[in-house]
């Protein structure tokens, strides 16, 4: 039987058009099984975004209910091969959707890369990130940061700890009043540059060419070259460090896709070769998700509602069975339904 | 179009008059009367009038662009949203205020009544105290009074009501003020609409700010 992509519905259609679209770059699908320890999500709080984890007691042994898969796939995949290990997936993640509420099940299908992440690498994953926007199929944005520029200014300008953290939710909501009354006259180059990140042009070149300013001086320009390399793969591509990216994971580029309709982000990711040495593991990776669940907030699908209706009762439920098959073979949907009883409502 | 989410009461009135100053909005206050929505048909834009509590909510879930939110709010709440400017208006301060013979016997938690729970918590952490937080949602005065609390962690405009109660302040924690805030995602889709606002809006504390030196 045909199936005419136009009926299913905006999650299913993105899903199968990106299943494919991953298959056509030669990534492989990775399919998890069972249940992770609690531990790994516990230990790893900050990298769910305060998302929550849902946790079973299977006989003392305290297992979760998947609130991610980045951290799944990068306990399980065996970093220490030769080249990269190019995979995508499609799982149900169980937390509380970023609309807030209580814990769901939501659909999340993204790609991995573990190992032997190279320019090209990061080029073709960026590539890939804006299909998927696309594959979507409204207007949207990726904002792109860099994680090791964010760092590496945070240390100039001699910010740890809770000045730290502060400063970076400063940087989080773009709020340049109030990091200003947080380094009030004594800031340094770089405290003067992390105003910048705050106040940064959207527009790349733009963007690039004011970090590019002070970049040397700084001792940001490899990172600078690399986000620059990263903002040039497409249309729909801003510079913004706002989109954040915990600096325990992530130490290179940060994506974060943002589809008209969407209140929050819909797509997330980034170079993630921290993450990995926290596993023990010495290898590079980068990666994103995109939240299908967050994409039900674009309410346009069209309801289950059949094309014919066949209402039949015992004296014609032969014929009934035979038109509805005529009917379905020639490309209608027919809900067979048998007729009230007197009396039934 | 751009939705804009005020707060009820004479801080949202403010709020519009620097919307208004800015070339967004012409209505007079009073010809507004009930209603909890109006258009400003000139600019654009819509107004709505929802609780201040709420204001951060309306603009998190995109249900408004852009709102104007109490700090105290937006720490307490820890929206997720983009605080581009400090308005300057509804200035005040949260503060933690006693009753006059208070004095602190580390030895035991502290117990702490607000309506600012997570913004007291963290405030408390940061300087290491034990606490027992009492949620209350208003009266927060009584609750020293009535001996619920030993003290209480709120925000204090002028300290008359704290004084009439017989309280004073102990700590000054942080200043508080109207924040101009925008949704994330509507940022990234009408940023050139946004950033023009942003920049009207500024001027006209700047010139608030020069008028009232």
């Amino acid at each position: 039987m045909e199936i005419d992509i136009g009926k299913l519905k905006r999650e299913e259609r993105t899903a199968l058009s990106l299943k494919a679209l991953y298959r056509s770059y030669g990534y492989r699908e990775y399919k998890l099984s069972g249940f992770d320890d609690y531990s790994l999500y516990a230990e790893n709080k900050s990298f769910l975004d305060g998302r929550g984890v849902l946790t079973l007691n299977l006989g003392g042994r305290l297992i979760a209910l998947r609130p991610d898969v980045t951290l799944s796939v990068v306990k399980s995949v065996d970093a220490g091969k030769c080249g990269a290990e190019k995979l995508f997936y499609d799982e149900r993640v169980y937390r509380k959707s970023a609309s807030g509420g209580e814990f769901t099940e939501l659909r999340q299908i993204g790609v991995e890369v573990v190992g032997g992440v190279d320019r090209v690498t990061e080029i073709e994953v960026c590539e890939l990130i804006l299909s998927t926007l696309g594959a979507v199929g409204r207007d949207y944005v990726l904002d792109v940061s860099h994680a090791g520029i964010v760092e590496k200014i945070c240390d100039g300008a001699r910010l740890f700890g809770r000045a730290r953290e502060l400063a970076v939710d400063c940087l989080k909501r773009k709020s340049l009043h109030e990091f200003n009354k947080l380094v009030g006259d004594g800031g340094n180059e770089y405290a003067r540059a992390f105003g910048k990140l705050i106040a940064l042009p959207s527009a790349p070149s733009a963007a690039v060419e004011r970090l590019r300013e002070v970049a040397c001086g700084l001792g940001i320009s490899a990172e600078l070259d690399e986000l620059e390399r990263v903002v040039a793969c497409g249309d729909g591509i801003r510079v913004d460090f706002s989109i954040g990216g915990d600096a325990d994971y992530y130490n290179g580029v940060v994506f974060k896709g943002y589809v008209d309709g969407v209140p929050y982000a819909a797509l997330s990711g980034g170079r993630y070769d921290k993450l990995l040495n926290r596993f023990g593991k010495n290898a590079s990776a980068i990666g994103f998700a995109l939240y299908l669940g967050e994409l039900c907030a674009i309410d346009d699908d069209a309801t289950d509602a059949p094309d014919e209706t066949i209402v039949y009762d015992d004296g014609n439920a032969a014929d009934a069975l035979a038109r509805a098959r005529r009917l379905r073979a020639s490309g209608r949907s027919v809900l067979l339904r048998r007729a009230c009883e007197k009396g039934e409502l | 179009m751009i939705n804009v989410a005020l707060p009820k009461g004479r801080l949202g009135e403010k709020a519009y008059a620097m919307f208004c100053a800015a070339g967004y909005g012409s209505m007079d206050i009073g010809d507004i009367g009930r209603k909890l929505s109006f258009r400003d048909e000139k600019s654009g834009m819509n107004y709505f009038w929802v609780k201040p509590s709420d204001v951060a909510v309306y603009v998190e879930r995109g249900a408004a662009d852009m709102g104007i939110a109490g700090k105290d709010v937006l720490d307490e709440d820890g929206a997720d949203v983009y605080e581009l400017l400090d308005l300057g208006i509804g200035r005040c301060k949260m503060c933690v205020a006693a009753r006059k013979d208070f004095t602190d016997d580390p030895s035991r938690p502290l117990k702490v009544a607000s309506k600012f729970v997570h913004s007291a918590e963290r405030y408390y952490a940061s300087i290491g105290r034990r606490i027992a937080i009492i949620k209350l949602n208003g009266s927060v005065e009584l609750a020293p009074i009535l001996g619920l609390s030993d003290v209480i962690f709120d925000i204090v405009e002028t300290g008359g009501t704290l004084k009439a109660n017989g309280l004073r302040v102990i700590a000054e924690v942080s200043d508080i003020s109207a924040r101009f805030v925008v949704n994330k995602a509507a940022y990234k889709f009408k940023s050139a609409e946004i950033a023009r606002i942003t920049e009207k809006l500024n001027g006209v504390c700047e010139h608030d700010k020069t008028c009232c030196v």
